[in-house]
């Protein structure tokens, strides 16, 4: 009888979410190599952790999820301070806005980090808006603001076109 | 189903299938064009983000178990369990609990959207303001300091009105919510805020600060007429 020589499922599912795996590390820290690096700790916690995923059903959240932590601890993530914003102060931007015609690489990249986070999760993780906020801490309401901020942001961006006339028929 | 509706739909998820959005849109040709360019930047969106793969994951060795991932010695297992047990009661004796997803909702709102709200605010109009606060029946806290009505900003699936109170002793935000259904004050404290959502008439009032002091002092003014 030959042995079969079948892999771990923890391989079996690094494997094959190892692209996106890949690609929302990419965008989390926008260089390769340092994707590649937190691509590899995420596996290494995923082995050690593998015996208390109890729904493998789950395993692409809980993969992710790992890997979003490993970038939260790796690269000193923080919450930023939070600024009493001096209304008189704050430049607000018109339409001669020069962040307009953006690539949608660059755009994506200019994107405040919690709109980008909230948007990759949905596109590229084809997750619900209860499971993104399951997996970022939040609550559902908050994830449907920001997956419309994330867009608004980005035709704005890449198109320039502004919110409010986009909104208002 | 109205434009704005519609609109907001479309920008939470350009993939839905919702037989009341294809009826809208066949009826609505403003709204036919404008999910012609959410589809297409969304496209383009998916394809920026699939960004290539490089060659080293796909190499046998970059998943396989590593030596180091081995089973920790059963007391050093009992003994990391025993303190981390040790440190979550003391832990919950100090740490804030997290409460009403409602007013966390407004919490995270200030962190994660305020900035960029005023930043792209275009010039609202008070009047509009002033007929939501009537709408709901509440009082507007114009006496506590310099209030500025931001706009209208999408939030917790709907669209709430989103207003800045700057008093001496700091910054006050303001989410009137038509439309929201609470019969009950609730609360939260988080990311170094505290929130409290006040039922209205048709809708509820979110008032988030870093003082909790200006929070009650705002809620205390937002009483019914």
């Amino acid at each position: 009888m030959l042995l079969s020589s079948r892999r771990h499922p923890c391989e079996t599912a690094l494997r094959n979410h190892a692209a996106d795996m890949y690609r929302f590390a990419y965008w989390l820290c926008r260089e390769r190599q340092k994707a590649l690096d937190l691509v590899q700790d995420a596996s290494l916690r995923a082995w050690k952790s593998w015996e208390n995923l109890r729904d493998q059903s789950a395993v692409k959240p809980w993969l992710l999820s790992i890997l979003r932590n490993e970038f939260a601890r790796s690269f000193s993530q923080h919450e930023p301070p939070i600024a009493d914003i001096d209304l008189e102060t704050l430049d607000v931007i018109g339409d001669n806005c020069p962040s307009s015609g953006l690539e949608v690489r660059e755009a994506l990249r200019s994107m405040p980090d919690s709109l980008r986070e909230t948007l990759l999760l949905q596109v590229l993780g084809g997750f619900s808006c209860s499971e993104i906020a399951t997996m970022l801490g939040t609550t559902e309401g908050a994830v449907m603001t920001r997956l419309t901020r994330a867009r608004q942001t980005m035709r704005r961006l890449v198109d320039g076109s502004t919110n409010l006339k986009e909104m208002t028929p | 189903m109205n434009c704005l509706n519609y609109r907001r739909l479309l920008l939470l998820d350009p993939s839905r299938n919702d037989l009341e959005l294809d009826e809208h849109v066949k009826v609505c040709r403003a709204c036919a064009h404008f999910r012609e360019r959410t589809l297409d930047l969304e496209q383009r969106i998916t394809d920026a983000i699939m960004v290539p793969v490089p060659d080293e994951l796909l190499s046998d060795r970059f998943f396989v178990k590593p030596s180091s991932a081995r089973k920790t010695p059963v007391l050093l297992a009992l003994a990391a369990s025993l303190i981390l047990a040790i440190g979550i009661v003391i832990g919950v004796g100090f740490s804030p609990t997290r409460s009403d997803p409602s007013a966390l909702a407004g919490i995270d709102f200030v962190v994660d959207e305020e900035v960029n709200a005023i930043l792209h605010a275009k010039s609202a109009d008070p009047g509009e303001l002033h007929r939501v606060a009537q709408s709901l029946k509440v009082r507007l806290p114009e006496a506590l300091g310099e209030m500025r009505y931001i706009g209208t900003c999408p939030y917790r699936g709907g669209i709430a009105h989103h207003v800045v109170l700057t008093l001496p002793s700091g910054k006050v935000t303001l989410l009137l919510y038509p439309g929201d259904q609470s019969d009950a004050d609730a609360s939260a404290a988080s990311r170094g805020l505290t929130a409290v959502v006040r039922p209205a008439t048709g809708g509820t009032v979110t008032v988030v600060s870093r003082s909790k002091a200006n929070v009650a002092r705002t809620v205390e003014i937002l009483q019914r007429i």
